[in-house]
């Protein structure tokens, strides 16, 4: 359930680290004449580059604009991604009554189990949650601190057997999968 | 490594959106309103591309420059970085566990300290592989290579790690000097 760009960064940064080198080996070719003898001593713009884009300016400037605007529109959205929490916030739960329906704010079920994990099993130090889905299926993300001499089995198996059941029946959720990130509290590092 | 790469990406994609959009820009009131540059000298750069040629020293330089500094983002997003987290074998359907490498690297410390006669310990973890490092006092470490190994093997394997990594023990003798003998 996390959304880390880290992913995306290594995939966008291996383009422009490849055409970074594209673009470098092809200049070094060009000025020590690999594509021809007399290139070295070309013009950056050629004439006959020049000649081209004059030749075809109607369509030439309006697609290079465009092509600006696209690279614009995907550089804002991998921007976007950096600058997003790597949880995405809780959603409401809107759950189906006879006679209307109820909504249950995300933030106060997550708070919910919270508290329940950290309250029924004696070795959690801490805990976050955040939900989102709707009452037909609902995604949990739990995040347990534990301490530090803490058997991890033992408290996996307690949120799996107790707390995530105990959650369920509460929140009238037909289907629950949870994203469980255990984690041992720092040593030296004591709240509760 | 991360926070490199988040940073990287932070500064490219700012840069790559504000270039790109000035370019639009500078196309548009360019081309179609047949105006001045408003912030890029495009006719500067116009009139020294058609100067400069491709084997002058400024030029060569500066693809060198794009090279190395494409060869550097290549190496820095091919180097192999250990795992944030290790997932665990799902023991129900709809539950999905993972933990912390520190977490995981914890527990294992905490495993080959738990052994008589290791004073010190150190686990590094990666994505299948994870090598704890013991010290102890003693001159001689004798089985203590062995009993650290079965300590933290049962740590690992009673957690159930979805890629279960190879484990390798290092056990060193601390040297005690004369001073502190």
């Amino acid at each position: 359930m996390r959304r880390d760009p880290d992913r995306l960064n290594r995939a966008v940064l291996i383009i422009l680290a490849v055409a970074a080198i594209a673009v470098g080996i092809w200049g070094i070719g060009r000025a020590a004449g690999w594509f021809g003898d007399h290139q070295p001593d070309q013009p950056l713009l050629i004439p006959s580059v020049a000649d081209y884009v004059a030749r075809n300016a109607h369509w030439f400037w309006p697609v290079a604009a465009a092509v600006s605007v696209v690279i614009c529109v995907l550089a804002l959205a991998w921007l976007r991604a950096q600058l997003r929490l790597p949880r995405p916030a809780s959603t409401d739960l809107v759950i189906q009554a006879a006679d209307g329906q109820l909504r249950v704010q995300g933030d106060a079920l997550a708070d919910a189990l919270r508290d329940d994990v950290t309250t029924s099993i004696e070795s959690v130090q801490r805990a976050s949650a955040r939900v989102a889905g709707d009452n037909q299926e609902l995604d949990v993300d739990l995040r347990v601190e534990v301490e530090e001499d803490a058997d991890l089995n033992q408290v996996r198996g307690l949120i799996e057997s107790e707390v995530l059941p105990r959650f369920s029946r509460a929140a009238c959720v037909a289907q629950i999968t949870t994203y469980l990130d255990l984690r041992l509290q720092p040593a030296g590092r004591h709240v509760k | 490594m991360r926070l490199v790469d988040r940073l990287l990406a932070t500064l490219l994609a700012g840069a790559l959106a504000a270039i790109s959009a000035i370019i639009a820009i500078e196309i548009i009131i360019g081309y179609y309103f047949d105006r001045d540059p408003w912030l890029l000298p495009w006719d500067r750069w116009y009139r020294r591309s058609q100067e400069l040629t491709w084997s002058d020293r400024s030029v060569v330089i500066t693809f060198i420059l794009i090279g190395v500094a494409g060869m550097l983002l290549l190496a820095l997003q091919l180097w192999r970085r250990p795992p944030l987290s290790l997932p665990l074998e799902d023991t129900t359907r709809d539950v999905h566990t993972d933990i912390s490498r520190r977490s995981l690297e914890q527990a294992l410390t905490r495993a080959a300290l738990s052994v008589d006669g290791v004073s010190g310990a150190h686990v590094r973890s990666r994505r299948r592989r994870v090598t704890v490092h013991a010290t102890t006092q003693r001159r001689q470490p004798g089985d203590l290579r062995d009993r650290v190994n079965a300590s933290t093997a049962g740590v690992l394997s009673g957690l159930r790690l979805q890629d279960q990594p190879r484990l390798a023990v290092d056990v060193r003798s601390r040297q005690v000097s004369r001073a502190e003998v």
